[in-house]
């Protein structure tokens, strides 16, 4: 059955998007990842035009997450303090990200520039998974516990602007989550994911915050952000596809219920290492767009604004 | 004898010959002047873009008017041209090892959907330059759009034009058929006007032409309608209209789609 999408202008097949919708959701509650990084790249093989994959994406994480954080403040594990100044942060980033969609938009770049930014981090990321599960794996056989960087002095401790961070028991500058928040909401709105492979890391090995404060905070920046995201992408690019947007979601929510039963009776590296690969594969099918000659060295694009 | 019988018949002959004049003129005379031409009708004229909107078949049929002879029989042309807007066309560089949309350059007032039908092949229906000065056929679709480039080197605005036309025929936009027209018996003929899914709303004219021994006999034009309808209307002019709260909109479905499902499946 095809329905037509009003924003993205283009019929397409519902169950093929609740398909989609469905096998990202199963992903992310496998792993227990957000999986906007999968869902963007997927929507945009589809033919969905790349700025309403992701400005759709962010609409769609805010349902996916709003659970998950609703949950975490009911257990206390949202440092409010932290997660507002993160949140301060992503605000700038989301609305510096949407202005740069806008204006790549209207030079013509933007497809090229979501495709950058997807074969960069999804390299990135899949090779670090790819490496940590294979280290994971090589140390179970080998019998070796991982070793622990026990200092919790480093050059973030040397930032001015020092803030106490009573629910995360730290006393540090508030400029690294300022900065932190600034990218991932650059990244949102540029992208169309959570950041919470960006902003989870980053919380844990540098700001050193206690992993179940993390996990909370950051789903409530998320939620803020892509929430925010969204509202700026609606205004100024009127990119949103909520038809879409819904039909992912009940994709994605059915998804993850079985994804996270399956993911209860799975072993964890190896798993990460599968993810890891699906990450990789999806950044080479973009990078082999980007890199082979095109049939068609044309396109054509409507007038906006800028020029 | 066979004067007289030569004089009956050529009076006989006069007789039916100012008869069929009085009948003709009796018959033909109040649209004397379109003597040869089209009458026409659509099976819609107004097409709404719904949720399940996969593309629509209009049917256009139509009469010729006029004197047929049987060894000169007229060609139908319909070309149905939709809502004209500026598109940007860039071509691809590689730049570092990648393809990079390079060299934009502005194309004024491309119509976003043309599709032309014919009963011949158009050059077996006219000459070139009869249907460039009407905008008929791919060709003279290539040569309008390159004096809409505004470019010192023809060659160059003539490469893009024909990308446009390619690239709007790949995206099923602009699509033509030498035997699109088919006319049955004399006088009637219809044509298959497809739209797809992708086709853009707005104002759409199918223009009718009837040629004759490369000539212009007559033409006719017809409005189309396209328009989004029902909920996907509802939509866009929400999302257009008052972008703020579509978007505000859109986070609240959110909220409320994921709240819903963790309640939901909590009660397992």
């Amino acid at each position: 059955m095809q329905v037509y999408l009003p924003i993205a202008e283009i019929s397409v097949n519902i169950f093929a998007i609740f398909a989609m919708g469905g096998a990202v959701g199963f992903l992310s509650g496998l792993f227990g990842v957000g999986g906007g990084f999968l869902m963007t790249p997927l929507l945009i093989f589809t033919g969905i035009p790349p700025t309403v994959a992701v400005a759709t994406g962010a609409n769609q994480i805010v349902a996916s997450s709003i659970s998950g954080a609703l949950a975490q403040w009911k257990r206390g594990n949202v440092d409010v303090k932290l997660g507002t100044i993160l949140l301060i942060g992503g605000i700038v980033g989301s609305f510096i990200g949407v202005e740069l969609v806008r204006w790549l938009r209207s030079i013509g770049q933007i497809d090229l520039i979501i495709s950058l930014a997807y074969v960069t981090f999804l390299g990135v990321i899949g090779g670090l998974m790819m490496l940590e599960s294979l280290n994971a794996m090589r140390r179970s056989k080998l019998n070796i516990t991982p070793k622990r960087n026990k200092s919790r002095h480093s050059w973030i401790h040397g930032l001015p602007l020092k803030v106490r961070f009573h629910r995360s028991k730290l006393f540090i500058s508030a400029l690294p989550p300022l900065i932190l928040g600034l990218l991932v909401g650059l990244l949102v709105a540029l992208m169309g994911v959570g950041g919470g492979f960006i902003i989870v890391p980053a919380m844990i090995y540098l700001l050193r915050i206690p992993t179940n404060i993390v996990v909370g905070t950051s789903l409530f920046q998320i939620v803020f952000v892509t929430a925010i995201v969204t509202i700026l992408h609606s205004t100024s690019n009127q990119t949103v596809d909520v038809v879409l947007a819904l039909l992912l979601m009940i994709g994605g929510v059915i998804g993850a219920q079985f994804g996270v039963r399956v993911g209860q009776h799975l072993r964890g590296e190896q798993m990460r290492a599968l993810l890891g690969f699906m990450v990789l594969a999806v950044c080479l099918r973009m990078l082999v767009d980007l890199i082979i000659e095109p049939d068609e060295l044309y396109s054509v694009s409507q007038m906006l604004g800028g020029f | 004898m066979i004067s007289t019988s030569h004089i009956s018949q050529y009076l006989l002959h006069c007789i039916l010959s100012i008869f069929i004049l009085l009948l003709s003129l009796f018959v033909f005379s109040p649209s004397a002047e379109a003597a040869d031409g089209v009458i026409t009708d659509l099976t819609a004229d107004k097409v709404p873009i719904e949720w399940n909107f996969t593309g629509a078949n209009i049917f256009l049929f139509g009469a010729i008017e006029g004197e047929i002879r049987p060894d000169n029989k007229p060609d139908v042309i319909v070309v149905v041209r939709g809502p004209k807007k500026g598109l940007v066309a860039r071509k691809k560089e590689r730049t570092f090892g990648i393809w990079v949309n390079k060299n934009p350059n502005k194309v004024s007032s491309v119509p976003l959907y043309y599709s032309v039908a014919s009963s011949r092949p158009l050059l077996d229906i006219a000459p070139a330059s009869l249907l460039d000065s009407l905008d008929i056929g791919f060709p003279s679709l290539v040569s309008e759009l390159s004096r809409n480039i505004d470019v010192e080197d023809s060659n160059l605005a003539e490469q893009y034009s024909e990308a446009v036309v390619r690239i709007m025929e790949k995206q099923g936009l602009y699509k033509s058929g030498a035997s699109g027209v088919k006319i049955v018996g004399d006088r009637l003929f219809q044509v298959n006007i497809k739209l797809d899914a992708n086709v853009p709303s707005g104002e759409f004219f199918a223009d009718v032409y009837l040629f004759r021994g490369g000539k212009l006999l007559g033409r006719r034009s017809t409005p189309i309608t396209i328009h989004k309808s029902g909920f996907e209307r509802l939509i866009y002019n929400f999302a257009y209209d008052h972008p703020f709260f579509y978007g505000v909109f859109a986070v609240i479905l959110a909220a409320i789609a994921g709240l819903t499902a963790t309640a939901l499946f909590k009660q397992d």
